[in-house]
């Protein structure tokens, strides 16, 4: 999954100018942006044509993709993301109910449920 | 979707999860009633998280306090006993009242069977009046859902004090009061 406030720019590889905001609209899972064909994709500042693609999580994970954007001439381009973020350690504490002792040693089974 | 299996050892466990919803039952707690897990979900956020569980158990044990510790002793009549760590310095739970009966009963406590019994422990906070405290941790072991312990308080010893005059050696002194205070 994906958050909705991931964002998207391009970064050129040779002036290092960040150019193209790329915002991801509610829904798509994983989140694309469509290079349409006749889009004025180079860098604004030197004119190179190849630019890193760098999507930001919400949670400061980060991805990147080298995109050469003569490809943009093509009829349509996707830059797909997945994020898989790494699971994080969840902690546990298990104690009678009525007085409070931890119980020594059980087992607990924990099923994902449907999104 | 995401399965785990979580091990808890003395209270606590842990395992790194993805982030979504669960809905969690309890696999194994020997002595507990395992539909008794509270709560039953837990969702998991792309951070480190906790979560506190509770189960219950659905064993009784009754302490009969008495002079001779064993069935049929003349029960005390009053005092306090609290489950305990092994140690007895850690206390779980509020102290449960000694009756006039001289029982004092625990609900909802963990229990075994012959094989695999659930040992717990409790001491004894104080007594009646006219009785001493048993000393030292009690440990029980759970082998049936309702189980009688029998707990000796000896009755308070007849002391003997004289009171004799400081300057005339052996000089009782005729009348006298003394006052003592417990400690």
């Amino acid at each position: 999954m994906i958050s909705m406030d991931t964002r998207c720019f391009t970064i050129c590889i040779r002036c290092n100018h960040p150019n193209h905001v790329l915002e991801i609209k509610n829904g798509y899972d994983p989140p694309f942006r469509r290079v349409v064909s006749g889009e004025n994709y180079y860098c604004v500042k030197c004119r190179a044509t190849c630019v890193l693609v760098v999507s930001v999580h919400a949670n400061g994970q980060t991805q990147t993709a080298y995109l050469d954007l003569r490809c943009a001439f093509r009829p349509m381009l996707q830059i797909r993301f997945t994020f898989l973020s790494e699971p994080k350690t969840q902690t546990f504490s298990l104690v009678d109910k009525t007085y409070l002792t931890p119980i020594k040693k059980a087992s607990l089974f924990f099923t994902e449920r449907e999104a | 979707m995401s399965t785990y299996q979580v091990t808890i050892t003395n209270g606590t466990g842990s395992q790194a999860m993805k982030a979504g919803t669960y809905t969690v039952v309890a696999t194994s707690a020997p002595g507990y009633d395992l539909s008794s897990l509270s709560p039953t979900s837990f969702t998991a956020t792309q951070a480190a998280g906790s979560q506190a569980f509770t189960l219950t158990a659905q064993g009784t044990l009754t302490f009969n306090v008495n002079e001779t510790g064993a069935a049929g002793g003349t029960p005390i009549t009053g005092g306090t006993i609290v489950m305990t760590d092994s140690t007895g310095n850690t206390q779980y739970g509020s102290p449960i009242n000694i009756g006039s009966d001289g029982n004092a009963v625990f609900n909802n406590v963990p229990y075994g069977d012959g094989t695999t019994p659930i040992t717990l422990y409790f001491k004894q906070l104080t007594s009646d009046a006219d009785h001493n405290v048993h000393e030292g941790v009690i440990t029980v072991s759970m082998t049936s859902q309702t189980q009688t312990e029998y707990l000796q308080n000896t009755a308070n010893a007849l002391q003997t004090f004289t009171v004799t005059d400081a300057t005339y050696s052996g000089l009782p002194v005729g009348s006298a009061m003394l006052s003592f205070s417990d400690e």
